[in-house]
């Protein structure tokens, strides 16, 4: 059941997560 | 077949609607398309919004509405690493390799992805292109070919037509839409598909969850059933890591790919990165949502027409959803469906016409750029006819070669742009060769291969693409004497 409930409801919020800090921390390096 | 509430004329009347919405917006679209560059890539000036849902929605075909939703009545909560694999490698593709490819495709005047290939590699003889352009056509045409037939076979079940008659209307309402607006007029409708399969996927399983007595007891229900569909691993290692490999192929799609090209500025892929893994998520999981109340709901494979695991998105929406709802759910596996076959007969297209004909044939001369717009509109409906009829007088070989488009597409293109991006001793010779063994290798493992190992073939020719891009570009180097 706890398997279930991390795949179904944290691993999506953890996958969004990660875009929102790869936004912040991926800008681009003025050439 | 699950369709027969079409029969209701205001369910009938809003999937006609969001069947027929896509060719308001290319008349809309006809007047920004002035050139070819408007025509293969919006000019490069296209919002990051659009940007993010076209990637994603061009990238999701009914695979997704249908596939995704029948895996996960079938095997459960495991279902979901098949959209985890893709989700994680277009968020890192909108970034890591969108930013780059926009960049420099600007500024080598890149239309297509060969020509930022040829480019790159000071490629004189054309090798690059031309081993790319016959690649891109094969799978790409049998991967169009395929979705029309799927479509068609859909809204001939749908609409209670001839298979022919069918095919007719699918391609009349992508021709007409793209012939006018191009690229600009695909990339709107993407948006708009996209909140359509929003509506499908979203709105479908808050109801049904509410609808089945919330989450514990939908959890508790697939428990009683079998133990194994609320435990995510239990499809075992090989189908997860099989699942999760899909994701390999995203980023060699040439269809996905072009849609980076296209954006008014590269960083803005950042936030197309965040706006399009947000709409990824919530369609995949929608999916898997979808599946799993219908295995709560309808747990028997008699309760499914055709007994087809792949019927419960049909099944779900008839038995709860009013007409209207159910009408642009019915909308939303078409919107599917016709979002990616619209973006890879671009790609055909651009193929044809812009690596072949312009680049190839008339290599040295400088065509006037209202006969390549003309060109263009032209070889979109002479490609889009072809592809109709073969997939109608070729179902066979349409649906034997598709097998190996995601995987072939995939092996032949994405180990070789992210090599030439990020492995500075990559040569053309060793992205000729990884091109041709990625193609190959997919073929060959599965046809041969995937049976009696159980790896997915993309977990196989993946890596090997990138080894013989390695080996090829140490053979160049040594032979010019750099390496």
């Amino acid at each position: 059941m706890l398997g279930a409930g991390f795949v179904l409801f944290v691993l999506p919020v953890l996958i969004v997560a990660l875009s929102v800090v790869l936004f912040f921390t991926a800008r681009e390096e003025t050439e | 077949m699950g369709y027969e509430k079409l029969a209701d004329p205001l369910a009938l009347g809003i999937f006609l609607l969001t069947l027929s919405l896509p060719i308001l917006i290319g008349f809309l679209t006809l007047r920004r398309t002035r050139s070819q560059s408007d025509f293969l890539l919006g000019g490069r000036a296209m919002d990051k919004v659009v940007v993010a849902l076209s990637a994603v929605s061009s990238g999701r075909s009914s695979w997704l509405v249908l596939g995704v939703s029948g895996m996960a009545w079938t095997m459960g909560t495991g279902a979901v690493w098949a959209v985890v694999g893709y989700i994680l490698a277009e968020l890192f593709q909108f970034i890591y390799i969108g930013r780059p490819l926009r960049r420099e495709s600007e500024q080598f005047g890149s239309l297509t992805l060969l020509d930022w290939f040829e480019t790159r590699f000071g490629d004189r003889r054309q090798v690059i292109r031309i081993t790319g352009a016959v690649i891109i056509i094969v799978f790409m045409t049998a991967y169009v070919a395929a979705q029309f037939n799927a479509g068609a076979k859909a809204l001939s079940i749908a609409l209670d037509i001839h298979l022919l008659s069918a095919l007719a209307i699918a391609g009349v309402l992508v021709l007409a839409y793209m012939v006018m607006g191009g690229y600009i007029a695909v990339a709107y409708n993407d948006v708009v598909r996209a909140v359509i399969m929003i509506v499908g996927l979203v709105v479908f399983p808050v109801v049904g969850l509410v609808k089945a007595g919330g989450v514990g007891v939908l959890l508790a229900t697939l428990n009683r059933l079998n133990p194994a569909f609320i435990d995510p691993v239990s499809i075992g290692m090989g189908a997860l890591i099989g699942f999760l490999g899909i994701g390999l192929g995203s980023p060699g799609q040439p269809h996905i790919v072009v849609r980076y090209m296209s954006v008014n500025d590269p960083d803005r892929l950042r936030a197309a990165a965040v706006i399009g893994t947000f709409w990824n998520v919530v369609l995949g999981w929608g999916a898997v949502f979808i599946g799993l109340l219908g295995r709560a709901l309808v747990p028997l494979e008699s309760g499914l027409p055709n007994a087809d695991p792949e019927m419960i998105f049909l099944v779900l929406a008839s038995d709860y959803f009013g007409p209207v709802l159910y009408g642009l759910m019915v909308g939303g596996i078409f919107a599917a469906i016709l979002s990616t076959v619209d973006s890879q007969l671009l790609v055909v297209s651009s193929t044809f016409v812009r690596d072949l004909w312009e680049e190839v044939l008339h290599r040295d001369e400088e065509p006037e750029e209202a006969l390549k717009l003309r060109l263009n509109r032209l070889v979109v409906v002479v490609a889009g006819l072809a592809a109709l009829v073969v997939a109608y007088v070729a179902q066979d070989l349409v649906f034997w070669l598709v097998l190996f488009a995601w995987g072939g597409l995939g092996a032949a293109f994405g180990p070789a742009i992210i090599m030439t991006l990020y492995h500075q001793g990559t040569r053309r010779a060793g992205i000729v060769a990884g091109m041709v063994t990625g193609a190959v290798v997919t073929v060959l493992w599965r046809q041969f291969l995937k049976g009696p190992t159980g790896i997915y073939e993309l977990v196989a020719s993946f890596p090997a693409a990138v080894l013989a891009i390695l080996v090829g570009s140490w053979w160049s180097r040594r032979r010019a004497g750099t390496g």
